[in-house]
């Protein structure tokens, strides 16, 4: 039994009350903070604690003490993370711990615990927080560096792409260690103007799959968004398109597309009206929506 | 002979949608050839197809609704007053769903179409409705660089203290819901802002077709035909959002008060308000701690913050009828108590639709004035906190801002 089961009591958990007539912040409290009472119990207060609803909370630093115990349960320092979550919303009354906010989850970035480390880099590297960022891009340079998968590294990392974040997102779409993480290197690439002919490449590549040529797809509308619309009306006119491929470029044409072009476009109008009748569902109603805004 | 029926008292056909409170509205003689008398009287009634909006009538500001209403309409081409609402339970499910009809003796003179246009319950938008909204969303936002990218902009971490924390909070967010609400209409006038029910299952909110399904990186996943497959914030592409292991997507986020819990925290705006943490604050943190929704700073990055604040707004609108707050005199209809911070106060004008910056503003203002709406005053290109309480025009016909709820009459 390791350290964190042994610190939960066995009892069972008390029954909450229900309705508007709900337990005090300071019996919330009194329970949450108590390593004698039961782990589901102590989350149980956490949640329904009543956090940040004035200008100040002088529960917030206890919250914070139990995120950042490593002796506490996991589960009761993730239900203290969620609950700080919550009450940061109240920007008055958390700005006092703000600071120490970040810094725990700095320390909780490096946590024994996956689930506990995946929570406190998505809180930190969403706010662009140069540590995370750090630690993250370490990971994917040296494996046995990494805090989390490199998909998910990844991921965190598109929340600030950066130079470094490109270089080490090529170098993984280059020798991807997984789908995952080329798809999501290919998602974070797709911030940087400069990887368009990829991205062209990679839409009208019919052997890639199907969730790649979308990504292009999304990707060129941001960075290249011209050439979504030539490469759209193309992979329209091909027959021998794939469907998902096709309504997603229709959903582009259709969106997104120059009105007026679009109008005088006869051989695009003839396909779509064509495809608005004899394609598969998915093309068929993308197909309708197009000419329901372009008046055929 | 010809009548002319003015929707909002405008001739605009972008001004002829009406919701739940009386929209005024004018009629007149336009070609009088035919009339006999110096008056005629007009028949006004609706006209509907099965499942569409209905509307009813009155002369006045006040009494009774009816489906069908006779005016006493001079034949020298003076206008004269009357007042359509949408009749309660009967919203439109499509642009000009209903026409209004004008008729003498029998004979129609005069006809325009009308919608009743309310903000409906997500999970229950027909398909239509459904695609219109996330069309409008995404055009709205383009490549990310879009009109959209103002919205994103007002509600950052240096913006936090303008819109939370403070009695402002549902006012402030009224304004925001309304400013892009009035934006998509601008696209597409038949868009109005759903609401998700946090306190109730939504699965078909969290649809590839909706807004998205997650997978298990986080990622939101959507059919090939929706355009949201194309959404982008702050340079980054899609959408980051998990649920919460606890959150089933089949039933009600867990932990969050009820709707009657919500609506019995007090009679009070200074006790009502506590609704900021719960249910608004836990709905955002039912997701995991790195999806967009769950921190205030990029909360707005994700279509779903405009569906989940559209449904705090309801519950405000809910508590205001109950208890009949719409009165900014009335103390128990706002927590104008001292201290509170700038943009807190009932007569203190609100960031950045006023355009100020620097000092205890932030330090820039992104958006320009609150958008206008043909026909429709309330609550003004600079609104101040008090201009956000009455929303129906209950308390002053000028108020209404043209927004209702399916779910809440006119007061």
């Amino acid at each position: 039994m390791s350290k964190k089961q042994k610190s939960a009591k066995s009892s069972k958990p008390s029954r909450r009350p229900k309705g508007p007539a709900r337990r005090s912040a300071r019996g919330l409290m009194s329970i949450a903070t108590s390593p004698s009472k039961h782990v589901k119990e102590r989350v149980a207060a956490l949640e329904e604690a009543p956090l940040a609803v004035s200008y100040h909370d002088e529960n917030l630093p206890e919250v914070l003490r139990i995120l950042g115990d490593e002796n506490e349960p996991t589960k009761v320092r993730l239900a203290a993370l969620q609950a700080l979550q919550t009450a940061s919303f109240n920007a008055v009354a958390f700005a006092p711990v703000r600071g120490e906010y970040m810094a725990t989850l700095r320390k909780v970035a490096k946590d024994p615990d996956p689930e506990l480390r995946e929570n406190a880099l998505g809180v930190l590297a969403r706010r662009k927080d140069g540590f995370a960022q750090k630690k993250l891009l370490e990971g994917l340079q040296d494996p046995e560096k990494a805090l989390l998968p490199p998909e998910k590294a990844l991921q965190l990392l598109s929340y600030d792409p950066h130079a470094e974040a490109y270089q080490a997102a090529r170098e993984i779409v280059r020798r991807p260690p997984n789908d995952d993480s080329r798809r999501e290197a290919l998602r974070l690439l797709s911030a940087d103007a400069k990887a368009s002919p990829m991205f062209e490449k990679l839409l009208r590549d019919k052997s890639e799959p199907l969730e790649i040529r979308q990504l292009s797809a999304a990707a060129l509308h941001a960075i290249n968004p011209e050439k979504l619309q030539e490469h759209a009306r193309e992979i329209v006119l091909d027959p021998s398109e794939q469907d998902d491929i096709q309504a997603a470029s229709l959903a582009a044409l259709t969106n997104f597309g120059d009105g007026e072009a679009i109008a005088n476009d006869k051989a695009l109008m003839k396909r779509i009206d064509r495809l608005s009748s004899e394609a598969p569902t998915t093309v068929k109603q993308s197909a309708r929506q197009f000419l329901g805004k372009y008046g055929q | 002979m010809n009548i002319e029926l003015q929707i909002n008292n405008s001739i605009d056909p972008r001004a002829r949608y009406v919701s739940w409170a009386p929209a005024p509205c004018w009629i007149r003689v336009t070609n009088p050839s035919g009339a006999n008398s110096p008056t005629i009287n007009v028949r006004i009634s609706g006209k509907s197809a099965t499942g569409a909006g209905e509307v009813v009538f009155r002369g006045d500001t006040t009494g009774q609704f009816s489906s069908v209403l006779t005016v006493p309409v001079p034949v020298t081409g003076a206008t004269v007053p009357f007042f359509i609402a949408g009749k309660f339970g009967r919203p439109s499910v499509s642009d000009g769903d209903v026409t209004i009809e004008a008729s003498v003796g029998g004979a129609l003179v005069g006809s325009v179409p009308v919608m009743v246009r309310v903000r409906k319950n997500a999970n229950a938008l027909t398909p239509n409705e459904r695609d219109r909204f996330v069309s409008a969303l995404a055009r709205l936002n383009n490549q990310g660089t879009g009109r959209f990218s103002d919205f994103r902009a007002m509600h950052t971490f240096v913006a936090l203290s303008q819109a939370h924390g403070a009695p402002g909070f549902l006012p402030w967010h009224r304004a925001y819901l309304l400013d892009l609400e009035r934006e998509l209409q601008a696209l597409d006038p038949s868009v109005s802002l759903p609401y998700w029910r946090f306190d109730q299952a939504a699965p078909n909110v969290f649809r590839p077709e909706f807004l998205g399904a997650s997978d298990n990186l986080g990622n939101v996943r959507f059919t090939a035909a929706n355009p949201l497959r194309f959404w982008r914030t702050d340079g980054v592409p899609g959408i980051i959002r998990r649920p919460i292991p606890s959150f089933n997507l089949n039933a009600a986020p867990p932990g969050l008060l009820t709707e009657a819990e919500t609506l019995g925290l007090g009679n009070l705006y200074r006790l009502f308000r506590i609704m900021e943490a719960n249910p608004h604050g836990r709905a955002h943190t039912r997701f995991d701690n790195f999806s967009l929704i769950s921190d205030p700073g990029t909360a707005p990055r994700d279509p779903l913050f405009f569906l989940l604040h559209c449904n705090v707004d309801r519950l405000w609108a809910k508590w205001q009828r109950r208890n009949g707050r719409f009165n900014p005199a009335q103390a128990a209809s706002y927590d104008n108590s001292p201290g509170s911070p700038i943009g807190h106060n009932l007569s203190d004008t609100m960031w950045p639709w006023n355009g100020v910056t620097g000092g205890s503003r932030p330090p820039t203002a992104p958006g320009g004035t609150l958008a206008s709406s043909p026909g429709i005053s309330g609550p003004g290109l600079h609104p101040r906190v008090r201009d956000l309480l009455d929303y129906q025009g209950a308390v002053s016909a000028a108020s209404r801002m043209g927004f209702d709820y399916d779910d809440v009459p006119f007061a």
